[in-house]
């Protein structure tokens, strides 16, 4: 297994899983803060998450230790199913309990809920599933090779996460450009991952790196972008709490670089 | 009507307190400047007599009640009727049947002290809360005795000049935006949780969000 | 750059300063010593919309309005109290069987009139609207009319008004034309809207998105909206798209002079009968100053509009202006605008975001079958503060003394609905001169007589009963009804019969081939929709007009006359 600044991929897949992990609760938490926490449940990102987060630090710091690799693989498969339930909750009560319920299927997508994100835990838990898995010594996860498993995991979420950005950027009615930016190369990467995993060509290989960097940089574009949005709101950041409640997702670009790094990672390193 | 009414004030929203949020991101410049001149620049009678202006505080206690504030600490309503009558500041319109507003008012006080003498043989200051309400409801009803009120349409004038005014005056004070829980101010902050039951930190919060157990 | 060339061009030319949206002066064209093409009184949805549109195509331009020409930062304040500069206030006196609500119910004053202070619902009429002679036949004591321009005649300019606004508006409207999407997506719905669609949802009563021409995102440098819920005390985010931070900076730049404080007292003709230009009051003075123009544009809304014309009576024209037909003034109407509140076990808040709250249902605007009336009403969502709601509350429910303070401590669990009702046209409900009355600068006050058809008020018995079953599927209590009014329309009607209106369907008068009338007082009937985007068509259509009828030079009356006063170069900026 190659290595890059002294770390193989599976430790710099595990680095990885912790920053992201931090984001994706970071904007769970906005989220959540601004409905409330009116559900009780609303508190589960935080501790699936919380959990991941020390797991992953404990993992990069002893990550020969069984006991700590265990912890990253339970807190990994929680964070999975966490995910896949929070998208019930964030699919019950920000469509079918709201007035007018799938009546208004459209508008509850677009200002309640958002019915994709809690899978952006669900996708963090499997690369510590993964990284997990890895460190352990097995090549494969359900009988498929860590590499490939690690490709489809950034590849659907890649997907996901545009189909969601989308969403909220046509509610912004698409009002600049760059809006259309998750609709470009985050697609792009998710369409040709399976391309690369079918054929193992080099026009494929070259095609995903190529298409997985510009992600990277997009993701950080993203970024400053939203940054820029909260001060395109009245009073700017002199009136941050509100307009980073109601604002653009404060960080959830950074997942798209997150994601293409991991798969970068995994093209490389794995 | 008299006696528990300063209890049925209890403070829905205790605690909460509009003129805190002063420096807040709720409140502009322009906006601290007309409130801070209505809280502290209360205007001086021009335009009443002595006698109106009395007669007319009596009345304005009888539409919006503040016995549980002492004397001095009171929402001031006659001032501000006085300023804009001083300053003739006029409404848009008026119905037909009513002459201009500073007249209506002098005629409109004139027929509630006569509307009083002529039921109670008394003026309208000297009788009890429940005289006085009588004489009102008299006038509102549009059936007031006397003579007093040729010229001048009783009914109109109690709900559309004396009893809208004296309540806008009094809703448009903080003191009555903390009764209330309104969230006053708002710019440039504004809000967030729109939904039902939604309430931003920087909103009137109460001991318990459900009514009916206050 | 041609710009600067025409400016070099005119030596006595002067520049003068407007306020911007931001806080900042922006440069203006003083064009007070020039005949201009168009005169324009009133810059408010009406005139403000037709003046852009006009400066844009090359004509120059004077809009004057009565009232101020604010800064949106700072002079809005988040007060009720002190917003009553927003408000026509000048004295009207309201009579009739039913004497309506004037003053901050309806009537704007300043630069971007009425729209300064409006709740920005944005919608279109539907294509019966414009057919009610038709459709409806003869109903006894009430004159309807069909417009002479049709829903076709206008889509294409409500279209561009939209997208000029940037109106946020649901992805499916599920009433009307089927139309081209909203240039931005609907608003998060605030309680009062969520009531709404609860009820409506509980009652199988279809209800949708309501469209709304306040930013739901970022747009050219204005931020969207933030839901302070002051729309009705003006806007300080910008968000609002308001004529006087949308076409009022346009017409600047594209070489308008917009001049406030200027209150026009007479439209002033000459011997061919043809109007030469407007005579105006400062707002601090008491001698009257002239603007030359080879056409005016009256747009002071359905009250002071007939109020000028006929006050510009004449020995040629001695029923005032325009007015051989005898409507000046004549099927003045309102919008039916009865609420009802509810009470509600959970905070409702409901001076949060604009007071459309976002939600709408035109499900009963239409004649509805085994129903004893004709027309119908949309339900809206209304939100008003605490001043206004106290108000309602001693006025409607005539509820004062311990009881009110007492019931005012809900006040954040109330919830409300609105419509807008179609009231139709009768003869009798007019706009006048008052006999004697004069304001300060000696001009006659209005008299505005109006009273209900019977029509109208089963309309409103209907409505409030369905909006109270809204409000109680949707969990509310303790309902009452406040009688309202909102919009003023008409007066000055458009038609084909110059017998029997007052302008053409392109707002010309008939009477007087260089003035015209654009504003809300051309409806011929009301349509239960809110008012301004049609008001805004119509502008924008008549300002299409005006440069066809210019291209073809037929804008001239005296065409051939060799009469230069009314002749309009329609040069485009720069090239002269
Ligand atoms: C509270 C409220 C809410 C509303 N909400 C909506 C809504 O949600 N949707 C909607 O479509 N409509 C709404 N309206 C109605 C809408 O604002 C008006 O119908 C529309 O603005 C009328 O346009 P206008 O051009 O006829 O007149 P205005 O916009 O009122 O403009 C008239 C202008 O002319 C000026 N003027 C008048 N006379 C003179 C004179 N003699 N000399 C100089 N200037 C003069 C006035 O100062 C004013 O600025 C609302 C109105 C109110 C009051
Ligand atoms: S609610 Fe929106 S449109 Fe209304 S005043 Fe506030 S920012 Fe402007």
């Amino acid at each position: 297994m190659s290595t890059f600044l002294g770390w193989n991929g599976l430790r710099w897949l595990n680095a990885l899983t912790a920053i992201m992990v931090l984001l994706v609760m970071v904007d769970a938490f906005i989220g959540h803060y601004r409905s409330g926490f009116a559900v009780r449940a609303q508190y589960t990102p935080f501790l699936s998450g919380g959990a991941i987060l020390i797991a992953a630090v404990l993992a990069g710091i002893a990550p020969h230790e069984g006991w700590a690799l265990q912890l990253l693989l339970v807190t990994g498969a929680g964070g999975v199913l966490t995910g896949i339930v929070g998208a019930g909750y964030h699919h019950y009560y920000g469509i079918t309990s709201k007035p007018g319920g799938y009546g208004w299927l459209l508008h509850h997508l677009m200002h309640h809920a958002p019915p994709l994100a809690p899978f952006a835990l669900s996708a963090v838990g499997a690369l510590a599933v993964l990284v997990a898995t890895g460190l352990r010594g097995s090549g494969a996860v359900l009988g498929v090779p860590l590499r490939t498993a690690a490709l489809c995991v950034v590849a659907v979420t890649l997907a996901g996460a545009a189909l969601q950005a989308t969403l909220l950027h046509y509610r912004g009615a698409f009002n600049n450009p760059l809006m259309y930016a998750p609709l470009t190369t985050p697609v792009l990467s998710a369409a040709a991952v399976p391309w690369l995993i079918l054929t193992r060509g080099r026009w494929a290989l070259l095609s995903v790196t190529v298409l997985f960097e510009a992600t990277f940089l997009i993701g950080f574009v993203g970024l400053g972008m939203h940054l820029r949005g909260f001060d395109r709101m009245m009073g700017g950041l002199r009136v941050a709490l509100p307009n980073v409640l109601d604002g653009p997702a404060m960080t959830a670009p950074a997942l798209f670089s997150g994601f293409a790094a991991a798969g970068l990672t995994a093209l490389y390193l794995l | 009507m008299s006696g528990g009414e300063g209890d049925s004030f209890r403070p829905r929203y205790p605690g909460y307190d509009v003129l805190a949020k002063w420096s807040s991101p709720d409140w502009d410049d322009q906006t601290r400047d007309v409130v801070r001149r209505r809280i502290e620049e209360v205007p001086p009678i021009r335009f009443f007599t002595g006698d109106e202006a009395a007669l007319l505080a009596a009345v304005a206690e009888r539409i919006v009640p503040q016995p549980d504030r002492a004397a001095g600490a009171r929402v001031p309503i006659v001032p501000f009727i006085d300023e804009r009558l001083h300053e003739d500041r006029r409404q848009g319109y008026r119905y037909e049947g009513i002459p201009p507003q500073r007249e209506a008012w002098r005629a409109g006080l004139a027929g509630i002290e006569a509307t009083s003498r002529a039921l109670h043989g008394r003026a309208f200051v000297a009788l009890a809360d429940a005289e006085q309400d009588e004489v009102l409801r008299r006038v509102e009803r549009g059936d007031p005795p006397g003579d007093a009120w040729a010229g001048l349409d009783a009914r109109r004038f109690f709900t559309s000049v004396l009893c809208e005014t004296v309540v806008k005056t009094y809703y448009a004070h903080p003191l009555a935006w903390n009764e209330t829980g309104y969230n006053g101010p708002s710019s440039p902050r504004g809000h967030v949780r729109k939904w039902i039951g939604g309430v931003d930190p920087w909103e009137a919060h109460e001991r318990d969000a459900r009514w009916g157990t206050g | 750059m041609g710009d600067r060339m025409t400016r070099v061009a005119d030596a006595r030319e002067r520049t003068l300063t407007a306020p911007g949206i931001d806080g900042e002066r922006v440069p203006m064209r003083d064009r007070s010593r020039e005949e201009v093409d168009f005169c324009i009184v009133g810059a408010g949805a009406g005139g403000g919309t037709l003046g852009a549109k006009l400066a844009e195509a090359g004509f120059s331009v004077v809009i004057i309005d009565a009232g101020p020409h604010w800064d949106p930062t700072r002079d809005f304040v988040s007060d009720e109290a002190a917003s009553h500069p927003l408000f026509w206030t000048d004295e009207r006196i309201s009579a009739g069987e039913h004497p309506i609500e004037l003053g901050s119910n309806n009537s704007g004053r300043g630069v971007g009139g009425s729209t300064v202070h409006y709740s920005m619902i944005a919608m279109r009429a539907h294509p019966d609207d414009f057919r009610r002679r038709t459709i409806l036949g003869e109903i006894a004591g009430a004159e309807l009319r069909d417009w002479p321009l049709g829903y076709a005649d206008l889509e294409p300019f409500y279209e561009e008004v939209e997208h000029d606004l940037q109106v946020a508006g649901p992805t499916f409207y599920p009433w009307g034309r089927r139309r081209k999407r909203y240039p931005q997506r609907e608003h998060d719905l605030n309680a009062c809207a969520k009531v709404l669609v609860e009820g409506c949802t509980k009652l199988g009563i279809p209800v949708a998105p309501a469209p709304i021409a306040t930013l739901s995102a970022p747009h050219r440098g204005r931020s969207p909206c933030v839901y302070r819920g002051f729309c009705n005390y003006g806007c300080t985010t910008n968000a609002k798209s308001s004529v006087l931070v949308t076409y009022v900076p346009r017409a600047i730049r594209a070489g308008a002079e917009v001049r406030p404080g200027c209150m026009a007292a007479r439209i002033e003709h000459d011997s061919r009968g043809l109007a030469t230009g407007v005579l105006y009051f400062r707002a601090d003075g008491a001698e009257l100053h002239r603007q030359r123009a080879r056409n005016v544009v009256v747009a002071g809304y359905a009250v002071e509009t007939p109020r000028l014309l006929l006050g510009s009576a004449s020995a040629m024209f001695p029923d005032g202006m325009a007015n051989s037909s005898g409507c000046v003034g004549r099927c003045f109407m309102v919008h039916t605008g009865d609420q009802v509140f509810a009470k509600f076990p959970e905070r409702i808040n409901q001076y949060k975001a604009p007071p459309p709250g976002g939600a709408i249902t035109e499900h009963f605007n239409r004649t509805i079958p085994g129903e004893a009336f004709v027309c119908g009403y949309t339900i809206e969502v209304v939100g008003p503060h605490v001043v206004d709601f106290a108000s309602r509350m001693a006025t409607s429910r005539g509820l004062w003394g311990a009881s009110l303070r007492r019931e005012m401590l809900d006040y954040n669990y109330w919830s409300g609905l609105g419509i807008v009702g179609e009231v139709l046209p009768r003869r009798d409900n007019r706009v006048e001169l008052h006999h004697d009355e004069r304001d300060r600068h000696g001009l006659p006050i209005p008299r505005v007589v109006f009273g209900y058809h019977g029509n109208d008020q089963a309309i409103v018995r209907h409505a409030v009963r369905q909006m109270t079953s809204i409000l109680e599927a949707a969990g509310g209590r303790e309902s009452w009804h406040a009688d309202r009014t909102a919009h003023l329309l008409g007066g000055c009607r458009m038609g084909h019969d110059p017998h029997d209106s007052v302008v053409d369907a392109d707002c010309r008068s008939h009477d007087v081939p260089n003035l015209w009338i654009c504003d809300g007082s051309v409806f011929p009937t009301s349509a239960a929709v809110n008012p301004s985007l049609t008001i805004q068509a119509i502008a924008s259509r008549t300002a299409a007009r005006i440069r066809e009828l210019a291209a073809r030079r037929e804008l001239s009356p005296h065409h051939g006359h060799a009469a230069p006063a009314a002749r309009i170069h329609p040069a485009p900026r720069g090239t002269a």
